[in-house]
């Protein structure tokens, strides 16, 4: 997206809010108060109406905060990649619980970061491998870091002398197909029909505006049923 | 606030939104009187109609014609009558601009209409019944936008 394209999804995100809340109220009002008068089928579409509104809300708000990474202050600060991954497994705690999923991380190495914004990559990262699970498989996610020169990433051309902070998360989740490989950091790309996973297909979108902040790239490699790794460089400190 | 009837003004160009919010007061546990108008310019020239009544409480929407909510919020911060009333900033947008804008202008609270009724009723109840929730020490920027 471009810089005005995104000014726009911000400005009209707001305005788009208000017509979306009136539905979700009113529908849901008639639902409390009609509620006898409905037949069970009126009913049913009137959930269907609400499900579809609460969808509608939760893509204007991941748009939102999107088309927010552009125009948000950019503060860097040199950071323990620790502590960022500690804190976002504090937020996920329930998700981690409730898989029973194994996270695992060495000593990560410390980078000049925009903290927020960090914790929100790793945090879209963990979170889709915590959701694309295999149903019969405990969820294992590595999560590793490196100092590496430009001139040992292999199929990315970086200033050979240029040392960088190379970051790897890798999980046991059901995985892609190569061909999607590029796809899956496009906005509102979903490899999955709707119901069958939640959520709205930008998340990975995020990750790459965020890695693409820090002036770095993002790879991915993916086995179907096998699972997926992603390798993000940045600029070492 | 037990048996005699709270004054609450509301000032908002959507009608819609009017009409939901004398809606969740009628069936609040707050003997309220709800009077609702259309813009910010009919809500100064009520209040100074008004001046021996002044309300409880202003619920203020942002983006009004003619006159709109931090102009109004301006407006009464800056008029010694009216100074103390508290204000409820009661607003669709939560962006940190408006937030900011309003919290510097002396609102004191900020709520981001719900879009969910029973949550607006339960945040409603919250902003009126608490007394003077927003003059509590602790209240600054981060506890100014309510949790509903």
């Amino acid at each position: 997206m471009n810089k005005e394209l995104e000014s726009f999804a911000y400005v009209s995100s707001h305005d788009l809010q208000e017509p979306l809340r009136k539905i979700q109220i009113f529908s849901g009002r008639i639902l409390d108060k009609e509620n006898d008068k409905l037949s069970d089928n009126g009913k049913k579409y009137f959930h269907i109406m609400q499900d579809s509104a609460n969808r509608m809300q939760i893509l204007i708000e991941d748009l939102l905060a999107f088309s927010g990474l552009s125009t948000a202050e950019r503060k860097f600060e040199v950071y323990d990649l620790n502590t960022v991954i500690e804190n976002v497994k504090l937020e996920l705690k329930e998700s981690i619980e409730e898989k029973h999923a194994i996270i695992e991380s060495n000593e990560l190495c410390t980078a000049n970061i925009v903290v927020f914004q960090f914790h929100q990559l790793i945090q879209n990262l963990i979170s889709n491998s915590l959701k694309f699970t295999k149903p019969d498989q405990r969820p294992h996610i590595i999560i590793k870091s490196n100092i590496i020169k430009g001139s040992a990433v292999k199929g990315i051309k970086f200033p050979p002398d240029r040392n960088y902070c190379h970051i790897s998360l890798s999980d046991n989740g059901i995985g892609f197909e190569k061909k999607f490989y590029s796809k899956i950091f496009e906005v509102f790309q979903k490899l999955h029909g709707i119901g069958e996973y939640a959520g709205t297909g930008i998340g990975l979108a995020i990750v790459r505006k965020i890695v693409d902040n820090h002036n770095g790239v993002i790879t991915v490699k993916s086995k179907l049923n096998k699972g997926t790794s992603f390798d993000i460089y940045i600029p070492a400190i | 606030m037990d048996n005699v009837a709270v004054k609450i003004i509301l000032a908002d160009d959507d009608e819609s939104d009017r009409l939901i919010f004398i809606e969740a007061f009628s069936e609040i546990r707050i003997k309220a009187d709800v009077v609702a108008l259309h813009d910010g310019k009919q809500l100064m020239e009520y209040l100074d109609k008004n001046k021996v009544d002044l309300p409880a409480i202003i619920f203020l929407d942002l983006n009004m014609p003619r006159k709109t909510g931090v102009e109004c919020l301006k407006e009464i911060r800056a008029t010694k009558k009216y100074k103390s009333i508290p204000i409820a900033i009661y607003s669709t947008s939560s962006s940190k601009n408006d937030i900011e804008e309003s919290f510097h202008n002396g609102a004191n609270v900020y709520l981001k209409k719900p879009s969910d009724f029973n949550k607006l009723k339960e945040a409603l109840y919250k902003v009126v019944s608490s007394a003077n929730p927003f003059l509590e020490p602790i209240f600054n920027i981060d506890n100014f936008l309510m949790k509903v």
